[in-house]
């Protein structure tokens, strides 16, 4: 419990760090207007999710949702088609709508929990707001198509490990 | 049990047949020049991806290893004849063959004991092996490059050739 347990909490976990990651690269490649739009709903829609979390809705499937997420968003970044830009709002209020509910910390006191949970939103927005930074100043800086190319590679590589990640949380071991 | 992050990344480098296929995918790249020379190395681990979840599902496909050494045959065999296919069509070569690669790493990955470390392991590894193939391709830019890659394709094919018939 505590703001800076809940600020790691999407760091640490594997789920929500892909997704965000993949959320990040998709949106770092988006002609800017669409970065501010898709964050603005993540955010909105994850603050309802974290409600939802706080009043003690939990899903199995939270976990390999948020890697199907990542896998859809880090695709969709590496393979660049037109026109995705209602997939990718789509894709944050799904995010943020998981991340918001896997963010939701164990029950304890009430005053604990909003804390705990108001530090996982900050977390998530941060790892998304620094994620999508890092991809802008990188394409400022090196303003090659090489730096495209780059990330798009990388968001190939996020896309395969969500996916596989996924996979491995559905099958049973 | 496999383990972590160095057995996910040595995975395909020890496999002397995923190595020299993923070698000659970068190599095909450069040689069929943009989009092909980066769109190959983001196609390969999309695709590559559901072979994996595949191979994690236990879905039954026959002739994995056969599937491997044909694809090192294969692409060799492409780059040695300097064959240059439209970028569609070159997609969806690498991409049925990156199912059998991502079969085969699948394969592994329930008995892993930190399966996020493998597979971060296994696409580093890939995406490493894409690179060195790009990098040798590159050689290309100079006559006497043509035959080196040319040569390397063929040497690749007949390393395929090997694994399919056990020699190797």
């Amino acid at each position: 419990m505590g703001f800076y347990s809940g600020f790691l909490h999407p760091l640490i976990s594997f789920d929500q760090l892909l997704a965000l990651l993949a959320l990040s690269v998709m949106c770092g490649l988006a002609p800017k207007p669409w970065f501010g739009r898709s964050w603005l709903v993540f955010a909105t829609v994850a603050i309802v999710g974290i409600c939802f979390g706080l009043l003690g809705y939990q899903d199995a499937r939270v976990s390999p949702a948020l890697m199907a997420i990542g896998f859809v968003a880090a695709g969709l970044a590496a393979l660049r088609p037109s026109g995705v830009q209602t997939i990718q709002i789509l894709l944050s209020a799904l995010a943020g709508a998981l991340v918001g509910v896997s963010s939701a910390p164990d029950p304890g006191p009430v005053r604990d929990m909003i804390i705990t949970a108001c530090g996982g939103l900050v977390g998530a927005n941060y790892i998304l707001l620094a994620v999508v930074g890092g991809i802008c100043w990188f394409r400022d800086r090196f303003d090659h198509e090489w730096s495209l190319i780059a990330v798009r590679i990388i968001a190939a590589w996020i896309a395969t490990i969500s996916i596989s990640m996924a996979a491995l949380a559905l099958t049973p071991r | 049990m496999s383990g972590g992050f160095v057995s996910g990344f040595a995975h395909p480098i020890l496999g002397w047949d995923h190595v020299v296929a993923m070698v000659a995918v970068g190599m095909w790249g450069a040689f069929l020049g943009a989009p092909a020379i980066w769109l190959l190395p983001i196609v390969f681990p999309l695709v590559m991806a559901i072979g994996t979840v595949m191979g994690i599902a236990g879905v039954p496909i026959p002739g994995i290893e056969t599937g491997i050494a044909a694809s090192a045959i294969v692409l060799g065999l492409l780059i040695l004849l300097a064959i240059r296919l439209p970028l569609w069509i070159a997609c969806i070569i690498v991409g049925g063959f990156a199912i059998f690669h991502g079969y085969a790493h699948g394969t592994e990955l329930p008995q892993s004991a930190n399966p996020l470390a493998f597979i971060i392991g296994f696409v580093l590894a890939t995406g490493m092996l894409h690179l060195i193939g790009i990098a040798f391709g590159l050689l290309l830019r100079w006559p006497a490059g043509k035959y080196a890659v040319r040569t390397a394709g063929g040497l690749i094919s007949l390393f395929g050739l090997g694994f399919l018939f056990g020699f190797a």
